[in-house]
């Protein structure tokens, strides 16, 4: 499209002013503006074209600088004082330093120099309306948002970097403040009205609160805030990136304060074992995540290999069961261990499922009843353990005494065995040392541990012990390797069984 | 196996170490690797550990300037064996949460790992992460290689660990491990960048984000490091560079 037809087409609907005492050159500019501008209005000097501004807004004033009575610089205060986004082009044969300089102060939009080149003037005004057009379209776009987040049940805010910058009344009316300019007063960042409470997201000398909401987009948060009542309200807080605008998010508070789950949170023992036997919670808090389509994490082991995936609740039944769904791996997994344990930092503590109910490969989805709150969950455990591979040989010595029973590695890691013993050794108490020969394969090639190491831990199966051990001293490198190697062998396993 | 490693930055609580561990097996094609380890106090963060092959040397040498579990965190700026090849092994030694891109996190069972819940994503703009009484920045270095790829920024030494961005094909690393002239210097980066960066576009932004910070150092995972002046002149060199698709025709 040529540069004519693009202003004519972007100038349409459009109304402008030109002031200028020359008769002569503001007949021949006027019909030139009347080509492009559906409304032409003009002005011999300043103390008109200020009695037009007051009748009749102008998105683009287009003016001479020496007039007489009030002169295109004073003209230009007063439009830029009263209507700031409006866009002023000075057309002068004055082009000395003084005048640019007072010109560029005032925030003019363009500067044209006399005698008027017809294409440079037609460029400036497609840039001028070009602005207006987007300057239009981000008002637009900032009154739609606001309307939306003001449609919100829950109080929102869009934050740039830890800075308010727009927000609902719900939002404006919990901190008190008719409008955002007071709530950009109020608090430097968003993140210091968020209170110290054991679980929930706070700054602290190892967190910066709204970095973390960043990094875990896809989590929902604890927060605990007070309101302009000085009452404590609890929320579940999550941040919501807006893509392709850089630093930019959008927070969302879920108010809970009336389920009275902060106690939850609250760690002494007195009240521990009430909160793990609270399964009105457990409901309570997974329903707050499927609203907030948080993600959670399914966890499982595989023969020791950890299996972690995370999942979107699809259906809370209250008080019977919950679907998830996730992603094949994790199916697989729950299918093997007929159990799973949901992690999430919405909950206080990890929800352990012990009844599988089905398990749909084609919908992706797992359904669980039986959930309960587990003080103690194996995603606690410091080291990684595996299941050894098949061949493995085991001998324990208590002193001189060799132990002939059966043995067999339950699982290793680097800095202890558990063995399953058919019958306890007599002696054999916590903290006794033992000496351990066990023989794994690693490489094809046997791999031999030789080691003293102390009971640390028993516990008794039906028929059988399973005994922890604490190895003493012991060269880690060589257990590293057969670890990795053994979890390459089981992620093949499991992965193997993706297809069969 | 002489002195493989250097101190970068250390004012009695805070340590900035570059170690210099090799796959040797190839070295018919040479490429120097560089590993970091960042300590204060009682934590530490080992920057872009590398491939299984040079984890035992590693795993010793960082010992001798922390306890192993004193490893909190793990970084990997991309997803390159050389890069993030022994993070199975770091996994099973350490307690330490890994940070990366989202990018790559599905690809990590490919080595061995599986313990998801231990890894941090870092979203595409980067992040920021509190660190004793410092911080670390992590700064977005996308299609420089990696599509998905991170600078780290340490704001008590200020010195910037720049993964493959500043990267230098030279030989066996003996002696010196920094740039002495960059006009010498640069012969060596120009093959390496005009490859594998991503654009002259891509270079600036990058350039940008750095010349925001205070730096006195940038720390690239191969070959030399830049300080002083050479940063100036690194910088400068790398937002004029053409490379990846400014030079479409000569690849296709």
């Amino acid at each position: 499209m040529n540069s004519i037809k693009y202003l004519q087409e972007l100038a349409k609907g459009k109304s402008i002013l030109y002031v200028e005492d020359n008769d002569a050159l503001r007949k021949n500019v006027t019909k030139l503006l009347k080509k492009f501008f559906s409304f032409v209005d003009t002005a011999a000097n300043g103390k008109i074209a200020l009695d037009k501004i007051k009748q009749h807004h102008y998105p683009i004033i287009i003016t001479d600088i020496k007039m007489p009575l009030i002169d295109g610089l004073t003209l230009t205060k007063h439009v830029k004082h009263t209507y700031p986004e409006t866009k002023t082009i000075i057309m002068s044969a004055y082009d000395d330093k003084e005048t640019l300089l007072q010109s560029i102060e005032l925030g003019i939009f363009r500067f044209i120099k006399k005698p008027v080149n017809v294409n440079e003037f037609s460029d400036v005004l497609i840039k001028a309306l070009l602005e207006i057009k987007q300057e239009q379209n981000t008002k637009l776009f900032y009154m739609h948002l606001k309307s939306v987040f003001n449609y919100q049940s829950s109080m929102v805010t869009m934050i740039h970097g830890d800075k308010i910058i727009l927000a609902n009344e719900l939002f404006l009316d919990f901190f008190d403040c008719e409008a955002i300019d007071q709530c950009k007063e109020k608090f430097f960042s968003l993140s210091e009205v968020f209170l110290e409470h054991n679980g929930f997201l706070y700054n602290h000398d190892n967190q910066d609160a709204i970095e973390t909401l960043k990094l875990n987009q896809d989590k929902i948060y604890h927060v605990k805030i007070q309101n302009k009542e000085k009452k404590m309200q609890h929320f579940l807080l999550k941040y919501h990136e807006i893509p392709e605008k850089s630093d930019h998010g959008v927070l969302s508070f879920d108010d809970v304060t009336e389920l009275n789950l902060l106690k939850l949170f609250d760690t002494k023992q007195s009240n521990n074992d009430e909160n793990i036997a609270n399964t009105q919670a457990i409901f309570d808090l997974l329903e707050i995540i499927q609203r907030n389509s948080a993600k959670i994490d399914l966890h499982n082991y595989y023969k020791g290999l950890s299996i972690t995936n995370n999942a979107i609740i699809t259906e809370v039944k209250r008080d019977e069961s919950i679907t998830l769904k996730t992603t094949y791996i994790q199916q697989k997994a729950v299918q093997q261990e007929k159990k799973s344990l949901i992690v999430s930092n919405a909950l206080p503590y990890p929800i352990a499922c012990t009844e599988i109910d089905t398990i749909s490969f084609e919908k992706q989805t797992i359904k669980m009843k039986t959930l309960k709150f587990v003080q103690t969950s194996p995603i606690t455990r410091s080291t990684i353990r595996v299941v050894p591979g098949e061949k493995q040989t085991v001998s324990l010595f208590l002193g001189e005494n060799k132990f002939y029973g059966e043995i067999q590695i339950e699982d290793i890691s680097i800095n202890a065995v558990k063995l399953r013993l058919n019958a306890l050794p007599p002696g054999l108490e916590k903290d006794t040392e033992v000496r351990l020969d066990i023989v794994l394969e690693l490489d094809k090639k046997p791999l031999i541990i030789n080691t003293l190491a102390t009971m640390f831990r028993k516990s008794e199966n039906k028929h059988s012990f399973s005994v922890v051990f604490l190895f003493k001293e012991l060269k880690k490198s060589n257990l590293i390797k057969y670890i990795t190697k053994r979890q390459m062998e089981l992620i093949r396993e499991i992965k193997g069984m993706q297809n069969g | 196996m002489d002195n493989k490693y250097k101190t970068l930055y250390d004012d009695g609580t805070h340590k900035c170490i570059m170690f210099h561990f090799d796959d040797e097996s190839h070295e018919d094609s040479y490429l120097s690797v560089n590993q970091y380890l960042i300590i204060q106090n009682n934590s530490a963060i080992l920057i872009d550990p590398g491939s299984e092959s040079i984890f035992d040397e590693l795993y010793e040498a960082v010992e001798e300037h922390t306890a192993i579990e004193n490893i909190k965190y793990i970084f990997f700026s991309h997803q390159d064996p050389d890069v993030s090849g022994s993070i199975a092994q770091w996994a099973i030694s350490t307690k330490a949460k890994f940070i990366m891109s989202g990018l790559w996190t599905r690809f990590m069972s490919h080595y061995g790992f599986t313990q998801m819940s231990r890894i941090m994503v870092l979203p595409d703009h980067g992040a920021k992460l509190h660190f004793g009484e410092e911080y670390l920045k992590f700064i977005p270095a996308h299609f420089l290689h990696s599509p998905g790829n991170f600078s780290l920024y340490d704001s008590k030494s200020k010195i910037v660990f720049s993964g493959d961005i500043g990267a230098a094909v030279v030989g066996s690393p003996e002696g010196s491990k920094e740039v002495k002239d960059f006009e010498l210097h640069k012969e060596y980066l120009l093959g390496f960048h005009k490859r594998y960066m991503g654009s002259n576009k891509l270079c600036q932004a990058w350039v940008s984000k750095i010349k925001q910070l205070e730096i006195t150092m940038i720390a690239p995972q191969h070959g030399f490091i830049f300080e002083n002046e050479n940063v100036e002149l690194f910088l400068s060199w790398l937002n004029e560079l053409q490379c990846g698709s400014d030079l479409i025709d000569e690849l296709y």
